[in-house]
């Protein structure tokens, strides 16, 4: 996958990169409006990730053009929390997701994998690891031949381990992609969350998929690795 | 009077000082009409007198009785003569007898009344005789009794039309001033460029408009440098924040595991989403107090925010074998923003079961009436004491039990915000017999 990261600020840009670049995909950077224009036009993106605040011609405005030039490349923008006129007006125009800043990597991987799944079709739809099998749309969950129902949290908190299997996903990264910001962080709110999902998912069934990395988070991962 | 409206207490006073000034005007012009009618009348009575001089002075024998006669030819006035010894020597068919005897000795013209009516009377003596002249006062009382009637109609017509002509006044004086009320009633926060019109003359409610517009002015100025700071700041603690966040992202995907260092930076993650919470929370405080925040307005499924919410929240009660109970929770729907809301029923959730106690109870329930919607959560513990009560809304205000399980006191304040700038209340209950410490939040139902 290759994907055009616009953003003013060399540093958040350069996080982004190496970010997705750990996914295996290809990073371009720009750093204003105008480059990104450029860019895009001159070769063939997969995604764009499109921050809103920026010099000179602004992210609306780049978004503006690149759908007035028939260009449907997938959007995701970069907006400030809150703001819901810019995220109102960015998806009017034709922005395919918005993540707030300050946003988390796993965070944006996860809107771009998304987003993408949405303009290739329903195949991707399905995430799956070990004989645990999981469709995002239907939010249907299978392990082996057993479904197991989830709560909205739940199917979450298995959603956000399932995008990076094998690796760890911090507490606090789990409190922030299912919890957003309205719980007070101290709470243990995650580990409690996670002893009911792996009551459903891992009990009497096989190997124990949910695996706790003492103090610091937990990991989608078979049993002795 | 001070309750009355302005129009109508000019009507009032306009009537009323109307209503004087006819008043001492009718009884002058009453005063005056009287005085000189009797003024007339005197004049005759003087006149006749002199003419019974002048046969006096004849000395002809019986020219006084004659003469007497001879004067009743003027309508209204009569004449008697009465001899020295009080016989009546010339009787007159227009004066009662008991009149003219009364009427003797008043050398001067005066005013006699009787139930045969009112008189005026002069004697004069001739000789042995004493002569009485009497005018009938009938007619000048009739005049002086039409004038009157005629004052007394008029009079409250007068005051009727003053009124009205005060009432009419006042409203074109007045209506400059409502014009003000209608253009200060329609600027609101987003329509702050808006003014007063200044009537082009130089008056007390062009004065006041400018006073009123300059103040605006002000307002205007203020408002928007708190706009300006809430985005501004936004932009600039958002941006160092993403990038300390993706750095220590980076970092602990390279850390090795149960290293020191990525104790440490999971620490710093931790302090990371707390700073983020707080920024978060003051920015848009900062924007409700700035009258800008954006707060959407569309159709919110309370009934499924709250009990998302207290399954959240069941979580992390559970830990302390505190019960959520969501049993009495209705359908209802509001017009809103979802997120804020959810903000809002989060925050008194989570605030229940941080000051409650091992085994307690958290009690949510929500109604609805006919145009409110009434979330209440409850919950067991030690209480608010009363002396906290006042500081409970105030930002950064943290009861002593809250100090020691985390939170920094911005949560009650920003909740209350939310729900006034969606056109409802937030407070604390007194507490019942239950010993329940209850909050409650009244918001306005969807219509239809």
């Amino acid at each position: 996958m290759v994907v055009l990261v616009v953003d003013d600020e060399k540093k958040v840009a350069g996080l982004v990169r190496s970010g997705l670049e750990e996914q295996g995909w290809t990073v371009e950077v720009a750093h204003d409006g105008n480059d990104a224009l450029t860019l895009a036009g001159s070769r063939h993106f997969d995604a764009l990730v499109l921050d809103i605040m920026l010099p000179g011609r602004d992210g609306l405005s780049v978004l503006r053009r690149l759908r007035e030039e028939k260009n449907t490349v997938p959007v995701v923008l970069l907006t400030a929390r809150g703001d819901v006129r810019e995220r109102v007006e960015g998806l009017e125009l034709g922005a395919d997701d918005y993540l707030p800043k300050p946003f988390s990597m796993l965070e944006l991987v996860a809107r771009l994998k998304a987003v993408w799944r949405r303009r290739t079709g329903d195949g991707l739809n399905v995430l799956s690891y070990a004989d645990l099998v999981v469709n995002l749309h239907t939010r249907a969950v299978r392990r082996g031949d057993r479904a197991i129902e989830l709560t909205a949290r739940e199917f979450s908190l298995l959603e956000c381990l399932l995008r990076t299997p094998g690796r760890v996903v911090t507490r606090t990264q789990l409190y922030e992609s299912v919890w957003g910001y309205n719980f007070d962080p101290e709470t243990n709110i995650v580990d409690v969350a996670i002893q009911r999902l792996r009551r459903k998912i891992d009990d009497d069934s096989g190997p124990r998929l949910i695996q706790t990395v003492r103090g610091v988070g937990y990991a989608l991962q078979t049993e002795g690795r | 009077m001070s309750p009355l409206p302005v129009r109508v207490r000019v009507a009032w006073w306009s009537a009323i000082a109307t209503g004087t000034a006819l008043l001492a005007f009718a009884a002058g012009t009453l005063a005056n009409l009287v005085h000189e009618q009797i003024e007339e009348v005197d004049l005759k009575l003087v006149g006749a007198a002199r003419r019974l001089n002048a046969a006096d002075a004849g000395e002809r024998e019986g020219e006084v009785s004659h003469e007497a006669r001879e004067l009743e030819y003027e309508p209204w006035l009569a004449a008697a003569v009465f001899a020295a010894d009080g016989r009546l020597l010339v009787d007159s068919s227009r004066v009662p007898e008991s009149i003219a005897r009364a009427a003797q000795g008043h050398t001067r013209p005066t005013t006699l009344h009787a139930h045969e009516g009112d008189w005026r009377v002069l004697s004069v003596s001739e000789n042995d005789q004493t002569v009485v002249l009497a005018f009938d006062l009938e007619e000048v009382n009739d005049i002086v009794a039409d004038l009157l009637t005629g004052y007394l109609i008029a009079l409250p017509i007068a005051a009727g039309i003053a009124a009205l002509g005060g009432w009419i006044v006042a409203g074109r004086a007045l209506h400059p001033v409502r014009l003000a009320t209608e253009a200060a009633a329609g600027i609101t926060p987003s329509r702050l460029d808006q003014r007063l019109p200044v009537p082009p003359v130089r008056d007390e409610i062009a004065d006041l408009a400018r006073v009123i517009n300059s103040m605006l002015e002000r307002m205007e100025r203020s408002f928007r440098q708190a706009e300006r700071f809430a985005a501004d700041a936004s932009h600039e603690i958002r941006t160092p924040l993403t990038i300390i966040k993706g750095e220590v992202e980076a970092a602990l995907r390279t850390a090795d595991l149960a290293s020191p260092i990525q104790t440490h930076l999971l620490s710093v993650q931790e302090e990371i989403a707390r700073l983020q919470r707080v920024t978060e929370q003051l920015l848009l405080l900062a924007r409700l107090d700035a009258g800008a925040a954006q707060l959407r307005r569309e159709p919110v499924d309370l009934a499924r925010l709250v009990r998302g919410a207290c399954e959240d929240v069941e979580l992390v009660a559970s830990q302390q074998a505190i019960a959520v109970d969501a049993s009495a929770v209705d359908e209802a729907e509001v017009l809103g923003d979802e997120e804020q809301l959810r903000r809002v029923v989060l925050n008194l959730l989570d605030n229940a079961c941080k000051f409650n106690e091992r085994g307690g109870r958290i009690v949510c329930t929500l109604r609805c009436a006919r145009d409110t919607v009434d979330l209440r959560v409850a919950n067991t513990g030690a209480g608010i004491p009363a002396e906290l009560h006042p500081h409970l809304f105030q930002r950064f205000f943290r009861a002593n039990a809250a100090r020691s399980r985390g939170g920094h006191g911005l949560g009650l304040s920003l909740s209350r915000e939310i729900v006034q700038a969606h056109g409802g209340s937030l407070e604390l209950m007194e507490p019942g017999g239950s010993g329940l410490t209850e909050f409650r939040v009244v918001l306005p139902a969807k219509a239809g």
